[in-house]
């Protein structure tokens, strides 16, 4: 891909400059992304935030490796997928997580923070409860197929840039996509909705 | 014709126009004359259509990003910078030629001999241990070398033993 054309490129390459501000206005324009989709791996919004934390370390800590090969966010969505996958996979991790039938931010959130989600203008048009449903459905998916699930439809990521964050191949990425698909397809449909 | 499961099995990176041109081909064609495979993929449109639609708001909720952010800049500060420089120059020509000559020679005064063995007849390092222990065998070891000194010998026949001798008399 042409990397030219994506700006968070030019300012990670800033940020390699020693650009603060640069690593600023990259932080603000994905740590909310961020922390939402690795809520969907580690449960809680505040261990999500950890986590988030750490990655934009990472970044930081990397920046004089970092060469524009691809889009920034899919070099950023590598080092996402793979913490939050290790989370997974960590032994002590279900000792921590509530429920991820739970709505985020049920028991952790400030409420000041909740009322702000709650007007957002898309609750206009997605109902609560497709969004409770949708949310335990996905959190029922195996990690991989919600990942790649995830960085397509809410990323936007193309199958080759998902395949490129989570270390595997493009047909491999076809096969978890369609089989999430076909999955939660079938959960809300026995939910009636 | 391909097979409807082959044909489902594509479905979902039909829809998201993630299929080569070849197979997107194959897959509207059997859509065309399959209703079963048509009524799926209408199915499944629709529900990558909701999941398009729902997901995002599945993942959005508020992030505290100022808060977040002091987090991270303390984090930042406290982290050592990284020391790129301190051990890239290893990797640089100047030092691995040299440092490559060096093991090579190493290498072939391992496997092929040490240094003593070129040094020993010049006189420059001591003998070997057996050498010094019997050197009368190897006095004439210069001799040895010179192997085409030999021809001038003449065959000597050596006197039979004393049994061989009883043995052919008695």
């Amino acid at each position: 891909m042409n990397t030219e054309a994506d700006p968070d490129v030019e300012l990670m390459l800033a940020v390699q400059r020693g650009d603060a501000t640069a690593f600023d206005r990259l932080f603000e324009k994905h740590s909310a992304g961020v922390v939402g989709f690795a809520t969907q791996f580690v449960g809680t919004r505040a261990r999500a935030e950890e986590l988030a934390q750490d990655v934009f370390l990472q970044v930081y800590k990397n920046r004089a490796r970092y060469e524009p090969r691809a889009r920034f966010t899919t070099w950023l969505y590598r080092m996402v997928t793979n913490a939050c996958l290790s989370e997974v996979r960590r032994a002590d991790y279900r000792g921590r997580t509530q429920s991820m039938d739970q709505p985020v931010g049920d028991s952790e959130d400030p409420p000041q923070l909740l009322e702000a989600a709650a007007r957002s203008s898309e609750d206009d048009a997605v109902s609560h409860e497709s969004v409770q449903r949708m949310r335990a459905a996905l959190a029922e998916l195996p990690a991989q197929q919600r990942a790649a699930l995830l960085l397509a439809r809410v990323e936007g990521f193309a199958y080759d840039e998902v395949a490129a964050s989570l270390s595997c191949s493009v047909s491999a990425v076809k096969s978890l996509i369609h089989r999430a698909t076909v999955t939660l397809r079938k959960r809300l449909k026995e939910d009636g909705v | 014709m391909t097979s409807c499961r082959a044909v489902r099995e594509n479905l979902t990176a039909w829809i998201d126009g993630e299929l080569l041109p070849r197979w997107t081909e194959r897959v509207r064609q059997h859509l065309a004359g399959c209703a079963q495979c048509a009524i799926e993929a209408e199915g499944l449109r629709g529900s990558i259509a909701l999941q398009r639609q729902v997901l995002p708001r599945v993942v959005a909720g508020a992030v505290d990003t100022v808060a977040l952010q002091a987090r991270l800049r303390r984090a930042v500060a406290a982290a050592p910078e990284p020391r790129e420089h301190a051990w890239r120059w290893i990797f640089r020509p100047v030092v691995l030629a040299p440092a490559f000559a060096v093991l090579a020679a190493l290498a072939l005064f391992m496997f092929v001999g040490g240094p003593t063995d070129v040094l020993v007849p010049l006189g420059v390092a001591p003998p070997p241990a057996a050498m010094r222990r019997a050197p009368e065998l190897f006095k004439d070891y210069t001799l040895i070398q010179h192997l085409d000194a030999l021809e001038n010998f003449d065959t000597v026949e050596s006197e039979p033993l004393d049994d061989e001798q009883d043995a052919q008399t008695g």
